[in-house]
């Protein structure tokens, strides 16, 4: 198929993708608005998790400590000026008559999640398979242990409220759409043929002149910048960050979906990510129903084995969209 | 390529003891040896993958003893491994591709804005791939994943892979391992044509005689870590001391061959 026709497609498709979202906001309830918004934001962290995980071949549990990051970031620069000053005390003065805006304050976290990602993935990415994992987790850990500890700047675990509500469906679905174009783009790249490389083979990668460990670091840290946006926007949309927040659960559900979604697949983290979205809030419905609190994590859990014992690729195993397999099953123009 | 006086050890074994090596450009080299000889040690210490504890590698003019191994790729040192070790989940011609792009630095920039000259360079790579695997008579082949190839097509993949790094020296361990002798007349004609073609310094690790005889140049004989002779085939295969390691008699010769 011509190139320019599927760039067509891909347009009609985005337009339809920004009417559906611009219908969400203006006649939408405030419920499915935010349903929508935490669908994004589980968007951006599968794809973002599937960059350096999947695709990648780094067994990281510490993911969400990058969110946690991202999230206090951008809670301390939208914080009100006055409970700056009164709670975060430890900040440097001229920080406190600092108020910024929400695209600022993404971009920093995703800049500052990065950072550390860089320094952080210097000294874990020597290390594969689960001792990585476990130093990935260790690094999750101590995020948390800080984020509970370092009062004058987090406020430990009473955490930052009060946060304004900068977040709504154009952030969060603009912030996505960039993700998945991004990740997208770079695996489709030179880049991302030599992460895939490096996966499959590490020693075959680097008889062929590719530097394992600085590509390693470099999907680790775009994996991490995009992670600090997701905890931006998160932070700005439930307004309240606190450091059990960002610990197992979310650690756990991301790397579900994504592998539910089959590892190495873009397209199979975005169906996944919407679908367990959808799937949690029908359940979270079900079990208010019929006051048997809990059952939803139950029925999760049992899906996510199903899925792991009939279907171990997960949805699309390493497989991506594409418009000339959608015109084989419906007949596009 | 120059190696002075190189030595490893794992564990009190000497894996390679007091090795060297001087091979003229153009030239093909055999090492043959019993397993465990210190083979394909040797040549995980000339890539890089492994560090001797004393020696050192020259390669042109420079000492490659203590580089990475993805540098001395970048220098002009391609390898094939003893067990193949392909990008399983790649497709074919990308795993061609991987080869091509190296000491290309492409910009991530370029890559999210799909400029013109990411797609030029793209198309370039492509095609580079492509004709390289018409060479090897894998073109149609090229968008299935490789673990998906027969044994001896995966065999070349990895030869294909190795070349498109456009090395000077082309190192293959053991091409000939499960190959028929129809198959081994094959990768014979195979390498003969791609010296000439790609002007390739060969060093050849290989147990079948029937394609170390006719192919090398120069032949290096290991046992036991240590170099036991080196020579033309006609030497090597009069020199007693190598029929005594490894030959064999007469007999054992023919059947090694077969």
């Amino acid at each position: 198929m011509h190139s320019g026709r599927q760039a067509g497609y891909t347009f009609m498709a985005l337009g339809l993708f920004f009417l559906g979202i611009y219908l969400l906001s203006a006649y939408g309830n405030h419920y499915y608005q935010r349903v929508g918004n935490l669908m994004m934001i589980y968007v951006i962290l599968t794809v973002s998790l599937n960059l350096s995980s999947g695709i990648m071949g780094i067994s990281s549990l510490g993911q969400i400590g990058f969110m946690a990051i991202g999230a206090y970031v951008a809670a301390i620069l939208t914080l009100p000026p006055g409970l700056k000053e009164r709670w975060l005390t430890g900040l440097p003065h001229w920080m406190h008559s600092i108020q910024t805006g929400l695209l600022p304050a993404m971009l920093l976290a995703g800049l500052l999640a990065a950072v550390v990602a860089f320094l952080v993935g210097i000294v874990i990415l020597r290390l594969q398979g689960v001792f990585a994992a476990v130093a990935t987790l260790g690094f999750l850990i101590i995020v948390k242990v800080i984020a509970e500890n370092w009062m004058t700047v987090t406020r430990g675990g009473r955490g930052l409220s009060a946060l304004p509500a900068y977040t709504n469906l154009w952030w969060t679905s603009t912030a996505a759409v960039v993700t998945i174009y991004a990740v997208w783009r770079i695996l489709k790249s030179p880049h991302g043929r030599s992460m895939i490389a490096v996966r499959e083979h590490d020693l075959a990668a680097q008889s062929v002149g590719i530097n394992a460990p600085k590509i390693r670091l470099l999907a680790f840290v775009i994996s991490a910048f995009f992670t600090g946006i997701a905890g931006a926007l998160w932070a700005n949309l439930i307004g309240v960050v606190s450091p059990g927040s960002f610990y197992l659960w979310l650690t756990l559900l991301i790397i579900i979906m994504m592998v539910v979604g089959g590892m190495g697949s873009v397209t199979g983290s975005v169906i996944s990510a919407v679908g367990f979205t959808i799937l949690l809030e029908l359940l979270r419905g079900f079990e208010n129903k019929i006051a048997m609190y809990g059952i939803s994590y139950i029925i999760f859990a049992v899906v996510f084995l199903l899925m792991i014992i009939f279907r171990p690729e997960g949805i699309m195993g390493d497989r991506e969209f594409s418009w000339r397999n959608v015109r084989r099953i419906i007949p596009l123009p | 390529m120059n190696i002075n006086a190189i030595s490893i050890s794992f564990g009190g074994v000497k894996a390679l003891d007091d090795y060297h090596l001087n091979l003229a450009p153009s030239r093909i080299l055999g090492v043959i040896g019993p397993n465990g000889a210190g083979k394909t040690t040797l040549f995980n210490l000339i890539t890089g993958f492994i560090r001797p504890d004393s020696g050192h590698i020259y390669f042109g003019d420079e000492e490659i003893t203590h580089w990475e191994p993805h540098r001395i790729a970048r220098k002009g040192i391609s390898r094939s491994f003893q067990n193949i070790c392909l990008f399983n989940r790649l497709s074919v011609i990308d795993n061609v591709i991987v080869g091509c792009q190296i000491r290309q630095h492409p910009s991530l920039l370029s890559a999210l804005f799909k400029t013109p000259g990411f797609k030029r360079n793209e198309k370039k790579l492509r095609d580079s791939a492509r004709r390289l695997l018409s060479v090897f008579g894998l073109e149609k082949q090229s968008d299935q994943r490789a673990m998906s190839l027969s044994y001896g097509d995966q065999r070349r993949l990895e030869i294909a892979r190795a070349l498109a790094a456009r090395p000077k020296l082309l190192m293959i361990d053991e091409p000939a391992a499960g190959m028929n002798p129809r198959e081994t007349e094959d990768l014979l004609a195979l390498i003969l044509k791609l010296r000439i073609e790609f002007d390739l310094t060969i060093i050849l690790i290989e147990h079948n005689m029937n394609l170390v005889m006719p192919l090398c140049e120069t032949i290096q004989v290991l046992n036991y870590g240590r170099l036991v002779a080196e020579g033309t085939p006609a030497e090597i295969q009069q020199n007693p001391e190598v029929i005594d390691a490894y030959l064999g008699d007469e007999n054992d010769i023919a059947s090694h061959g077969s």
